[in-house]
């Protein structure tokens, strides 16, 4: 089954008085259709700015290298003009922050057929028809009533719905979920976590979803990549992620989350802090903070590399221990 | 019986914000962000306070303190109501209960070194004979938290988020207060970030002898620090136990839906979610009856019209929903999930 | 020192700083840079163009300019800085304690003293003003200052009322510090850059406004010269002398310029944010 969005050695620059910094360092992963991919990571990863580059929506300071195939279709290169036509369309966007990402002036409806109208060639009532239907699809009480209202009447997690409403409303085969239920109370991040999860498999589409939460990256991904200091550090399927991590960043994420399940006088800590990008150290990015860093780690950056089948790590550790057995 | 009294007790306790409308200001309604909340905490206890937005949480830990002035109710800290305190007085026992702020970045004056922050807790309360005596006071207390004396003479801004928390927790431990009020003070941080701040509050809350009210939406770091746990819905106490009791046993139907809410992160965990029909009601506006009674997966006619009250169903274990007083609310889950 | 060190890195700030330092030099030692008697009037050297004996001309009276200028200086810096000031002890305090108790007397008294204030245009507010206190130059500063405070009162309470709600002042409130003590030491520092802003422009608006009030007789008497006064004069023989209107009004595009400079230093010298 070949990929729907294939991404190859991604490189993200902003120009900074401080000079051109790399924000995203070559970053590699493919999305199959139907498929949910999580890419996990602290602030300061990349992982946000990694979706904008996909969806052509850095600021003007930004450049991107490398290449990004969305059904074979190169997408760095593509004029604006096409990349207009991909975005609301065939790759939908869902944002963290569902206060500032909906235009408070207009009615909710409209932002829903506005992507429609845009797209499909309908007429304005059935686009109006489709987008009340959008919103019952997305579990929205009232949704004739809702339909002309305005965000601000509106709770956060109703947001979020309407937010997943404008991103389906013309079946797009690929959305990117931003941290989508991160601002969300606990009980509106399961209704709108399994709102998704119904979404997906009635329509076959792909998420790219970005998160810094392991029980989000649990209940939702097939696959996951785990981003540190601007490049992918592990990349695997969601049960050996979780069962058999080696990348010790990957180990130490998953420590240092207090367990539901067991009872620890202290939590496991990554000591000290995220590299900024003006200041990343020789050799592995994470060594500095790694228990288990040696020579050769200070010295030379690792590779990602498949260690075995479907899993790929960068580090030393990890390809010696393979290499010895 | 060897009863403790209780550092603090908090009886009754509301807070309601007037809603003014029209030219002359009118006052047309309430958001009553606590709305008669009671509990108790003991010495040397770690209290924490769990919701999600909009429970009142965060308001009661400031009117604990009088940064808001209560409507109602007591604040018994060693017998002695605060909300009845004078200005002046309760300006005198603020050395005694101090606050950690959520927002490591607005949380400290952007204008002042460290050192000055450190040094004005003590300069307001008069504490150390001379200069050089509070000096040592803000040098000590800095390497507690885990930082530098070259620190002290830079500015907020020259730190990191989980730096700054550092600081906000050594401001409030200078004055060796014996209650600290943590108000979400772990959210605005990295998960890794995060777990090493709380190895510090809990390393802190020994070495200082503290009494600890905790207030968080994130129930797994709740669980990780706290002894006691209590549960908000729109400004009240749904539930409150000891740690073991409230997650082997959660009673009341939010406190059920809130712990099977959260995510776990294992993929093959079991999930029996319960998932709460609509959205949080507005605390100006709050439902009849028991104000959980819309979303409740088992509410029944008199859950519109009666107030619950927290009644004990355990030792330490206190609920507040009618169809447990009456026993009538089965102690499985699959009644909810249904 | 510190201090000192960063505004010396400011660059711009620091020629602001030197061309109110010149001009304030100028002003103090008008005496010895004068060549000739500002007033003396000499029917023979009307209208000259600049040269010779007169470095910047002569007026439609035959006086010099430059040593106009010179003296116009004593005039204008006292009309900026007195006036600005005066705006600042009045404004400032009153901004800063109406934002942060509020209440009756903010809303009411306060802010609605404010509003009236500035429903009047400037000139007739502070011609209003002067009436009432009297001729001369000290009461025309008065009455500029009391017109520029309804602006400083808005600014400050409007930064009040934004800061008021900032963490780090709830938790100064949580440890006991008093009300007073916030105010003066945790507000009012971060409130100052607006402040600074308006002093710059309103040194501007001060000079031109002590010179309508001159020119309207009920501030600085002629012949004592002022900058703008002179610009008013000279605006009649403009044609066939543009001198007497270009120097004074290049002496004021200095002074605002430098006041604007040295604002913009004083900015990022005060806020610790800016790094070095």
């Amino acid at each position: 089954m070949s990929a729907i969005l294939e991404v190859k050695n991604l490189k993200t620059k902003f120009k900074t008085d401080k000079g051109t910094v790399s924000v995203v360092d070559g970053v590699d992963f493919s999305i199959k259709p139907g498929e949910t991919l999580g890419v996990v990571g602290e602030s300061g990863c990349g992982k946000s700015v990694t979706s904008l580059s996909v969806m052509r929506l850095l600021p003007a300071n930004a450049s991107n290298e490398g290449s990004i195939t969305f059904q074979g279709k190169e997408l760095i290169s593509l004029a604006e003009k096409q990349m207009q036509k991909v975005r609301g369309n065939d790759i939908a966007m869902i944002f963290q922050e569902p206060m500032t990402s909906l235009n408070p002036l207009h009615t909710v409806g409209k932002q829903i057929e506005e992507a429609i109208i845009l797209h499909m060639n309908i007429s304005k009532l059935e686009a109006k028809e489709r987008a009340i239907k959008m919103l019952k699809a997305v579990g929205m009480p009232r949704a004739e009533e809702i339909y002309g209202e305005h965000p601000h009447q509106l709770s956060g997690g109703m947001r979020q719905r309407v937010m997943i409403a404008i991103a389906m409303a013309c079946d797009p085969k690929l959305i990117i979920a931003d941290e989508p239920t991160t601002a969300l109370d606990v009980t509106i991040q399961a209704q709108i976590l399994d709102l998704m999860k119904d979404l997906k498999e009635k329509t076959g589409t792909s998420i790219m979803l970005i998160t810094h939460d392991l029980g989000v990256v649990a209940e939702m991904c097939d696959r996951v990549i785990v981003m540190y200091a601007g490049q992918v550090v592990e990349e695997t399927d969601v049960d050996t992620l979780f069962e058999n991590p080696k990348h010790p960043y990957t180990i130490g994420l998953m420590d240092s989350i207090p367990s539901f399940e067991d009872e620890q006088e202290y939590l496991n800590t990554i000591p000290g802090s995220v590299p900024l990008p003006y200041e990343m150290p020789n050799g592995c990015r994470f060594a500095p903070r790694c228990s288990w860093a040696k020579e050769i780690c200070h010295q030379q950056a690792p590779k990602l590399v498949e260690i075995e089948s479907q899993h790929k790590c960068r580090c030393w550790l990890v390809t010696e221990e393979e290499d010895a057995s | 019986m060897n009863e403790k009294q209780p550092i603090l007790e908090i009886k009754g306790l509301k807070k309601h914000f007037p809603i003014k409308t029209g030219f002359f200001n009118k006052v047309t309604g309430h958001v009553r962000a606590v709305d008669g909340v009671d509990f108790k905490v003991m010495p040397g206890e770690t209290l924490g306070i769990v919701g999600e937005s909009g429970c009142g949480k965060s308001t009661t830990g400031r009117t604990i303190l009088r940064l808001l002035d209560p409507s109602a109710g007591e604040v018994l800290f060693n017998g002695k109501d605060l909300a009845k305190l004078s200005k002046e007085e309760m300006r005198q026992m603020r050395k005694d209960i101090q606050m950690v702020f959520q927002d490591p970045y607005a949380s400290l004056n952007p204008r002042k070194t460290i050192r000055q922050i450190l040094l004005e807790p003590l300069k307001v309360h008069g504490i150390g004979s001379s200069r050089e005596e509070r000096m040592k006071r803000v040098e000590e207390i800095i390497e507690v938290v885990g930082l530098r004396k070259e620190h002290l003479d830079r500015h907020p801004h020259d730190f990191s988020g989980g730096q700054r928390q550092r600081i906000g927790i050594a401001r409030a431990l200078i004055l060796k207060p014996r209650v600290i009020i943590a108000d979400e003070p772990v959210s605005a941080l990295d998960v890794s970030i995060q777990s090493q701040v709380l190895n510090l509050l809990k390393d802190l809350k020994k070495e200082f002898n503290l009494t600890l009210i905790f207030i968080s939406h994130d129930l797994s770091v709740v669980r990780h620090l706290c002894d006691r746990i209590a549960v908000m819905y729109l400004g009240r106490v749904v539930e409150i136990a000891d740690k073991k009791q409230l997650f082997n046993n959660p009673s009341h139907p939010y406190t059920r839906a809130l712990l099977s809410a959260v995510p776990i992160a294992n993929p093959k965990a079991k999930r029996e979610r319960v998932i709460l029909k609509g959205d949080l009601p507005s605390p100006a506006n709050p439902p009849s009856g028991c104000t959980f009674h819309p979303r409740c997966p088992v509410a029944n006619e008199s859950c519109k019209t009666k107030i619950p009250i927290l009644q004990d169903i355990d030792s330490g274990h206190q609920v507040s929903c009618h169809l447990f007083a009456e026993g009538k609310l089965k102690e499985t889950k699959e009644e909810m999930i249904g | 020192m510190k201090t000192v060190k960063k505004f010396l890195r400011t660059g711009l700030g620091v020629i602001g700083a030197l061309i109110i330092l010149t001009l304030i030099l100028m002003a103090i030692f008008a005496h010895q840079l004068a060549p000739f008697d500002p007033n003396a009037q000499d029917y023979n050297s009307i209208l000259l163009p600049p040269g010779g004996e007169h470095l910047f001309g002569t007026d439609d009276l035959g006086r010099d300019i430059y040593s106009r200028v010179v003296y116009g200086a004593q005039v204008s810096i006292k009309a900026a800085l007195v006036s600005v000031g005066i705006a600042i002890l009045i404004g400032v305090p009153i901004g800063l304690l109406s934002g942060y108790f509020g209440g009756f007397w903010d809303e009411w008294v306060v802010m609605r003293s404010v509003d009236a204030m500035q429903a009047f245009p400037f000139l007739i507010l502070a011609l209003a003003i002067a009436a009432v206190l009297g001729n001369g130059f000290g009461n025309a500063m008065i009455a500029i200052g009391i017109g520029f405070a309804p602006a400083f009162i808005r600014i400050t309470r409007g930064q009040v009322l934004q800061l008021r709600n900032m963490e780090y002042i709830h938790a100064a409130k949580a440890t006991g510090v008093k009300d007073l003590r916030i105010i003066f030491s945790h507000i009012l520092p971060n409130a100052l850059n607006p402040i600074i802003i308006q002093s710059t422009l309103a040194m501007a608006s001060g000079i031109l406004a002590e010179a309508s009030l001159s020119y309207l007789g009920l501030g600085v008497q002629p012949p004592t010269p002022s900058w703008g006064s002179m610009l008013n004069q000279a605006q009649t023989i403009m044609t066939e002398s543009p001198y007497a209107t270009i120097f004074p009004g290049m002496a004021i595009f200095f002074v605002v310029l430098g006041f604007n400079l040295l604002g913009d230093g004083l900015q990022q010298t005060l806020d610790p944010r800016i790094r070095k």
